[in-house]
């Protein structure tokens, strides 16, 4: 078979949309990659290869460019296609464990993310963790043949759905070096010992949950990474977290319908020009780090992509009510107005996940330099 | 390549930054001069027309460092203007200063015929550096969508001297009963590429210019202390100039990519989406380090204004931020909405490999 390029691929997963729509397989939702859970459909991509393809193919993987995966995320957010099921596993999880994995934890994990068949939560926050992460209280005991698990994760995406969670455990005593003692592990989150309770969102849906590890018993297999490195493990992850399209693309379904409704005058034509070339700018620094050329850190682009992305999103919302009249209904069968509502009310969540735009400043000028 | 041009450049501006009076005239015979001598007005200029060649990379690279170091020159408008002008209709480079009216706020000038052969009628508004020139160059409509580019001496037009807030020469040009010194044929793609170089040009200044404050921000922040620590250590302040830093960056990206999709079939979009984008942020970013800069900045005596005196001026120039969205805006709704995201990754030549 021959490696298609970017482009290519763009168009085939571009044609299969289109098809899957007009077969009514799914309606486009603002936010789909938190709020789009259909299991069904992750398999389908995964059947079509479109899952873990920068791995390699003895992981399950393509072996294709991150330039490839962002062409792929792209065309479904863009369409606002039910992408929840694998989204954290793809982008998140199997990179990580792909870093930091053993050869057993890579062979038997990539290959099911791959096939859209596994799916991970992230266990970061905690009740009194948000934005300070390294005071992560949930601990890791070792124990005579593994580790014990205690604490409490909370605002965790699809932990009711999730087979495993990655997690974030303080595995020695809170020392002068703060981001010392922290270790990540790979929880079955189908062991005894694991509630998950419900939290429901203000459009009361349920995505987030607490998850409750209470003397959870699990076998030395389950640490992922070197014991004292979660830090570092981390805070890669975040960089794979913060520069891809979903953070700026979680509004894009509504705005175009927005554009649909909108009549070509002149005040329409300055609101969506401005719309058009902030998400056109925005997204070429996207395309920096997919494609690594720029000369700034990755991890810097990638916390300006998300700063400035995700506020985009945000400002999205108001250019779409100047453009189209209609009051946001979720109910309604009228799409610019269901999609209104579900933007709305996901809105205040993309300036917080992943970092909030706070801590993503701090973060923007301590690695431009400001010290 | 364009690394050695930087740093040419930089290194002749840099060495003595422009005095204060030809910086407040708007222009650095200095400079200039300087910049002449090393063959860097004739960046892109074929070596088959006697010039020394080099890409569009090259002359966009010498064009940031002069914007970066504030320098009160017609680079830009030479290398990104005059030189392709010249290079499209393969026209030799007459002595002397010419400044392209593809820079100017409008050019509504035509020809008519007359008996010593067809004369010019019309004026071009706000031309940079006009009063300065010894030709001009501008574009004329020809028949059936078809264009002509005439050469005229400054002996031949009426200069009245206007100047942007940078105090930049950017001149009213009556063209009328001129004749021209030269006039070639120009096709309609030749035309736009002309009037595209030309707002790649003003946004990479923009985009140069930004950067360079931020580096002085940045700088400034960690040096001015009050209350007893360097001002960066506020956090109010240090998120402004995280804003700052985003704004360079998005700017440098959105220029890099409107210079990619020139030769492309989606140039149209790329070119005025980053012109509107920079512009836009331009006015933040010079307003954020203002604020860092406090009084001081607000002197004539600290440099900081060479440079956002230049950002206030050029986001207005070859496209303010509106003018660029209503373009951007006019193409998207003649696409309709299910054309909208198709058109927005066509516009991307980075991803159309």
């Amino acid at each position: 078979m021959s490696i298609p390029s970017p482009a290519e691929l763009r168009r085939e997963v571009r044609e299969f949309l289109a098809a899957e729509r007009a077969a009514g397989t799914f309606e486009p939702r603002c936010d789909s990659w938190l709020t789009g859970f259909d299991p069904r459909f992750s398999r389908r991509l995964g059947a079509r290869g479109w899952l873990g393809l920068t791995w390699p193919a003895e992981y399950g993987g393509r072996g294709l460019t991150p330039l490839h995966r962002f062409a792929v995320t792209e065309e479904l957010l863009a369409a606002g296609a039910p992408v929840a099921a694998h989204w954290m596993a793809d982008r998140q999880s199997g990179p990580t464990i792909l870093a930091n994995g053993t050869e057993q934890q890579k062979r038997e994990l990539l290959p099911r993310i791959a096939a859209g068949q596994l799916y991970f939560c992230i266990g970061m926050s905690e009740p009194d963790s948000g934005s300070d992460l390294a005071s992560v209280r949930a601990r890791a005991d070792k124990s005579r043949d593994g580790w014990i698990v205690r604490g409490t994760k909370l605002w965790t995406s699809h932990a009711h759905h999730a087979h495993y969670m990655i997690g974030l455990f303080r595995t020695a005593p809170l020392g002068p070096d703060r981001h010392a003692g922290l270790s990540q592990f790979l929880i079955d989150m189908s062991v005894p010992g694991i509630t998950v309770n419900p939290v429901k969102l203000i459009d009361g849906s349920h995505h987030f949950n607490e998850v409750i590890l209470d003397d959870v018993r699990v076998d030395a297999a389950a640490l992922l990474g070197a014991e004292g490195a979660g830090w570092q493990q981390v805070t890669q992850e975040l960089t794979h977290e913060r520069g891809g399209p979903e953070r700026y693309l979680s509004t894009l379904p509504l705005a175009i319908e927005a554009i649909r409704r909108s009549g070509d005058t002149p005040a329409a034509r300055v609101v969506v020009g401005r719309m058009t070339s902030e998400l056109w700018a925005l997204r070429e620094l996207s395309i920096q780090i997919a494609s690594g050329r720029s000369d700034r850190p990755a991890a810097l682009n990638a916390a300006i992509t998300k700063e400035i992305g995700t506020r985009l999103e945000q400002t999205i919302i108001d250019y779409c009510r100047q453009l189209a009249g209609g009051e946001a209904d979720p109910g309604s069968d009228d799409p610019y107005q269901r999609l209104l509502a579900q933007a709305m009310l996901q809105a205040p969540g993309f300036t917080l996940r992943g970092g909030t735009t706070e801590v993503l400043r701090g973060i923007i000028a301590g690695r431009s330099g400001l010290r | 390549m364009s690394e050695l041009l930087t740093r040419t450049v930089l290194d002749i501006l840099g060495s003595e930054p422009a005095p204060v009076a030809q910086e407040q005239a708007g222009r650095s015979p200095d400079q200039w001069t300087r910049l002449v001598a090393a063959g860097l007005d004739a960046i892109g200029y074929p070596e088959e027309l006697g010039g020394p060649g080099g890409t569009l990379d090259e002359a966009l690279a010498a064009v940031r460092a002069a914007a970066a170091a504030a320098a009160p020159v017609p680079l830009a408008e030479t290398v990104l203007g005059t030189i392709p002008a010249l290079t499209l209709v393969g026209a030799s480079r007459p002595a002397g200063l010419t400044v392209p009216a593809t820079f100017a706020a409008t050019a509504d000038v035509a020809t008519e015929p007359a008996a010593d052969g067809p004369r010019l009628r019309g004026v071009a508004r706000r031309v940079p550096f006009a009063r300065h020139a010894d030709h001009l160059l501008v574009v004329i409509p020809a028949e059936a969508g078809q264009w002509r580019l005439a050469l005229c001496a400054a002996a031949t037009v009426r200069v009245t001297p206007h100047g942007n807030v940078a105090g930049e020469p950017r001149d009213d040009v009556d063209f009328t009963g001129s004749v021209p010194a030269a006039l070639w044929e120009l096709s309609d793609p030749a035309r736009l590429r002309l009037s595209q170089l030309a707002v790649v040009a003003r946004a990479a200044q923009l985009a140069a210019a930004g950067a360079q404050v931020l580096a002085l921000t940045m700088h400034y922040a960690q040096e001015r202390t009050q209350f007893g620590r360097p001002i960066a250590k506020f956090q109010a302040v240090a998120h402004n100039i995280a804003l700052l830093a985003g704004e360079t960056a998005v700017a440098a990206a959105a220029v890099d990519a409107a210079a990619a999709a020139l030769d492309g079939p989606d140039a149209g979009l790329a070119v005025m989406a980053a012109k509107a984008r920079v512009s836009r942020g331009a006015g933040e970013v010079s307003r954020i380090a203002h604020q860092v800069f406090g009084a001081l900045g607000f002197t004539q005596e600290h440099p900081l204004h060479r440079l956002t005196r230049r950002l206030l001026a050029w986001r207005d120039e070859c496209g303010s931020d509106a003018a660029c969205e209503r373009e951007v805006g006019a193409l998207v709704l003649a696409g309709g909405a299910d054309g909208f995201w198709p058109l927005l990754t066509a516009a991307s030549a980075r991803t159309q490999t």
